[in-house]
């Protein structure tokens, strides 16, 4: 059962250790601005014929006011209750009873809504979608009620989960008094503390055509989708909405060790987190060094740490990195590492932090450089293939502040990278470090 | 001004049959006897194959239980002339996504190459599936991972109330028995053991292929004879009997320190063959498996703000089918999310779906089908999966055709010929008194 969920996984949860997506694509989108500066994006593909439509807000959970966690992600749930138009509980019945499906999700930097239903339906869920940004309209009951299920979802998601619960503290201490420190899905007195007027005030404030990306992918034009878009959410008068600046985090002088373990935790995990430049902090052949560093450290069973960690010395079961670089402040380079039983996660740190610190030293080698780099390169093709998932990337590149060129032409950046920019990627991450330790419980 | 909605509410009078496949499957039959279903698309330069063996985790052996899941684990950890990291870099090389799965009834794989590398990739694939080395470093590495996954699988209280709720309903019948392994049983497994599966489950006779992308018959013919020619043309797997579940219309309770108690409840459903599976399908979106359209999640969560996530479906395992279901609600509240399951469960037996769940119910299951049709991969999946249960090329064609001749009359007495909500058995894992939960069923 997957309704309503944000990302508070992906960012913070048990995918720590398989983060990573590649963004080598190229979409050949078209792009373009209405008067109310709403900005849109279209990718054609006629396999099928059906569309992807999708709306995403830049605002999310880093933008909630002090004491407010979780406002962002309760205000996702709160969109599917209803507008003068649309009585509450019906949004998702409409999109269903057409054969359609719909979803949302809420990270740092962005919240998303989307739709995938038959193209013919089209117009109908950008009318829908369009009425919601400008006319959202709750009541308490239904309030009261939402406000409940997101409490079940924390429990559910990070609660129930131990490497949820570590990845919620080791953020905190990395992230210290930045706003990324915050868990997406908010504290639980918090969430408790959120009204119904705060849901509002936080729509009105950030929820405006200007402040958000249309995306469309499927059996369409360009031309249907600017027509439909201007006869609807073309309609919705501009916003002044708040510029938003994510600052620097304090620097960690020294390691950070967050160690973790409750009755439920059976199986040991390690995790690494470095804060990173991202595609908004730092030129483009920054973070495309991150993503292939990350695949040369950690990219599958032939990657370097797979063969040290779990082939030759068997200090790990399964050992992987990744880069997430697609943020409005800094971005993050995560490693995460399942120790074999009886593995010191001490000596895991030390083991790691010496692999990168070969790479900070010695750099690649012209062969690992040119296999990953044609592994990305040709990664491409199959996101191609996808209609739903790769092409979002355009629209989530935009949500944060970043722009369609840093995905269309990671290509080319990648095929120009050199073996000292991927040194220059691992001296950033030498240095201080925070490490987070799931354990299970000692045996009384 | 945003044009008024109301219009886009109307109930359903007729359906519009979408196109399922935006281009038909045709099947390929070798010379050498491999038939194939095939969608040809040259839009992008890949090739996604998809193939499944009849016969999966429920043929495991006493004592070695987790065998098909270990198989699944070492196909492509070294074949033929490669060991594992030979063959995983030649993968990497060439961008080739190849793995394998094993469920309860079947084993699967898939395959996605480029255009350019297609015939090495069939040949690799070829490789892992009649010469796969087994040696004893992946193996213990392998054991390894699936013993971990098991050890973080049981920190899921929805996972062990899954597994207890399956040992308790097919007691002795390989039903009961967790797909991915038991610790004693991945213990056990020897590279003899993996072997001996390859060589009795692979055959020719239990096994279809779905491919989609940029290939045309005769060269795809010629190459399911060299990938798949080699098998053998029949096997030995041992039959699983068919059997019963035993529902005593209980709750079992899982003891765990979790915050959310995980409830699985099961019942027993129609075969994927039975005349009623379509009927039944509409039931179910109607109670259970429509999202944000069913009853469950408008009385639980909707309603009461009792869970994030409340659901059934059917799930027609070939020896048993069943219905199985599962929700999420703190500790202190998961009976009364019991008793709203149970009650809703009585109510559609009683009344069935109404005329507008019926109506909208056709639509979605109807409209729907080519949401899963997003990527060459999905496709292929689709076309396996539709031989498997022996369904016809153009079945998703005539979807809304057979759901729009089913009458409403119908559907309610397929709710009423298959929901026993006394007998519907639940499993919950958490840190429940029995004071928190309902009486039982019985």
């Amino acid at each position: 059962m997957r309704r309503r969920m944000s990302l508070c996984l992906l960012l913070s949860g048990a995918s720590l250790a398989l983060a990573a997506p590649a963004h080598a694509k190229v979409f050949d989108p078209t792009v373009f601005t209405l008067e109310n500066g709403l900005t849109v994006v279209v990718v054609e593909n006629h396999r099928a014929p059906i569309v992807s439509h999708m709306v995403w807000y830049k605002v999310g959970a880093a933008d909630e006011p002090a004491g407010k966690t979780g406002l962002a992600h309760l205000l996702e749930h709160l969109m599917f209750k209803g507008t003068p138009e649309i009585p509450a509980g019906q949004f998702s019945k409409l999109v269903a009873a057409k054969g359609g499906v719909d979803n949302a999700m809420t990270s740092r930097d962005f919240t998303a809504y989307y739709q995938h239903i038959a193209a013919e339906n089209l117009p109908m869920v950008m009318r829908m979608e369009a009425d919601r940004m400008a006319h959202l309209k709750l009541d308490e009951k239904d309030f009261q009620s939402e406000r409940e299920v997101v409490r079940e979802e924390r429990r559910q998601r990070v609660e129930n989960e131990p490497a949820a619960m570590l990845s919620e503290r080791l953020n905190m201490a990395l992230w210290m008094n930045h706003p990324y420190a915050r868990p997406i899905g908010g504290f639980d007195s918090e969430i408790q503390g959120l009204t119904l007027i705060d849901a509002l005030s936080f729509h009105k404030r950030w929820y405006a055509p200007n402040n958000a990306v249309l995306f469309v992918a499927g059996d369409v034009t360009p031309g249907q989708v600017k027509s439909l878009a201007e006869e609807t959410f073309g309609r919705i008068p501009r916003a002044a909405t708040p510029d938003r600046v994510r600052g620097e985090p304090e620097a960690p002088q020294a390691d950070i060790r967050i160690a973790f373990s409750a009755p439920n935790v059976h199986q040991a995990r390690w995790y690494r987190t470095d804060i990173v430049p991202s595609c908004a902090t730092a030129a483009p052949k920054v973070g495309a060094a991150f993503d292939m560093l990350g695949e040369i450290l950690g990219g599958g069973t032939t990657s370097r740490l797979y063969r040290q960690l779990v082939l030759e010395e068997k200090l790990a079961v399964s050992v992987g990195a990744g880069y997430d670089g697609t943020a409005l402040g800094p971005g993050s380079f995560t490693i995460g590492a399942t120790p074999m039983p009886g593995t010191d996660p001490d000596v895991l740190d030390a083991k790691i932090s010496a692999a990168i610190a070969a790479i900070a030293k010695d750099g690649v080698t012209a062969a690992e450089l040119a296999r990953v780099r044609d592994r990305m390169l040709a990664a491409r093709i199959y996101a191609r293939d996808d209609l739903f998932s790769a092409p979002q990337a355009l629209a989530e590149s935009l949500a944060v502040g970043c722009t369609i060129a840093d995905v269309e032409t990671f290509n080319d950046v990648i095929a120009a990278l050199t073996a000292d920019d991927v040194k220059a990627a691992a001296i950033l991450l030498d240095g201080p470090h925070a490490q987070g330790i799931l354990s299970p419980e000692a045996a009384p | 001004m945003i044009r008024p909605l109301q219009a886009l509410c109307a109930v359903f009078v007729l359906l519009a049959p979408l196109p399922a496949l935006a281009k038909p499957a045709t099947i390929v039959k070798s010379p050498g006897g491999i038939t194939a279903w095939l969608v040809e698309d040259h839009a992008n330069p890949m090739i996604a194959v998809s193939l499944l063996f009849k016969g999966g985790a429920a043929t495991d052996p006493e004592g070695k239980v987790g065998l098909a899941t270990f198989v699944s684990g070492m196909l492509d950890e070294g074949a033929g002339e490669m060991d594992s990291q030979a063959f995983q870099t030649r993968l990497d090389d060439l961008n080739i996504e190849m793995g394998f799965n094993a469920s309860r009834d079947s084993f699967s794989g898939s395959m996605t190459t480029l255009a350019a590398h297609r015939d090495e990739a069939f040949a690799l694939l070829n490789a892992a599936l009649t010469h796969p080395r087994f040696d004893a470093e992946p193996l213990e590495r392998m054991r390894q991972a699936f013993q971990t996954r098991l050890r973080q699988r049981s920190e899921r209280p929805n996972a062990r109330a899954a597994e207890t709720l399956f040992a308790d309903i097919f007691p002795g019948h390989p039903y009961g028995r967790p797909t991915d392994g038991t610790p004693a049983g991945l213990a056990a497994i020897t590279s003899a053991d993996l072997h001996a599966f390859v060589k009795t489950r692979f055959s020719r006779d239990r096994l279809v292929i779905g491919v989609v992308g940029d290939i045309g018959a005769s060269d795809l013919a010629t190459l399911l004879d060299k990938t798949f020619g080699s098998l053998p043309a029949t096997s030995q797997v041992p039959p699983v009997p068919q059997v019963k579940p035993k529902l005593s219309g209980g709750i079992i309770p899982v003891p765990m320190a979790v915050p959310q108690a995980a409830a699985v409840f099961v019942q027993e459903g129609p075969a994927r063959a039975d005349p009623d599976w379509h009927a039944f399908r509409v039931v179910m979106y109607a109670l259970a498996d429509g999202g944000f359209s069913s009853r469950l999640t408008e009385e639980v969560r909707e309603k009461r703000g009792l869970a994030y996530g409340v659901g059934a479906e059917a799930a027609p395992l070939a020896e048993s089918p069943l219905v199985v279901g599962s929700v999420g609600t703190q500790t202190a509240k998961i009976g009364e999310s019991l008793r709203i399951i149970r009650a809703e469960w009585a109510k559609m037996r009683d009344s069935g779906p109404t005329d507008d769940e019926i109506a909208k119910a056709k639509a979605f299951l109807a409209g729907s089908l080519p949401l899963g049709l997003n990527s060459s991969p999905a496709i292929a999946q689709t076309l396996t999966t539709l031989q498997h249960f022996n369904l016809p090329p153009d079945e998703l064609d005539h979807r809304a055709e057979v759901l729009a001749a089913i009458s409403p009359e119908t559907i309610r007495a397929v709710a009423k010929r298959w929901l026993t909500p006394e007998r519907l058995t639940f499993a919950v894992a958490g840190e429940i008194k029995a004071s928190d939960l309902p009486q039982t069923g019985k």
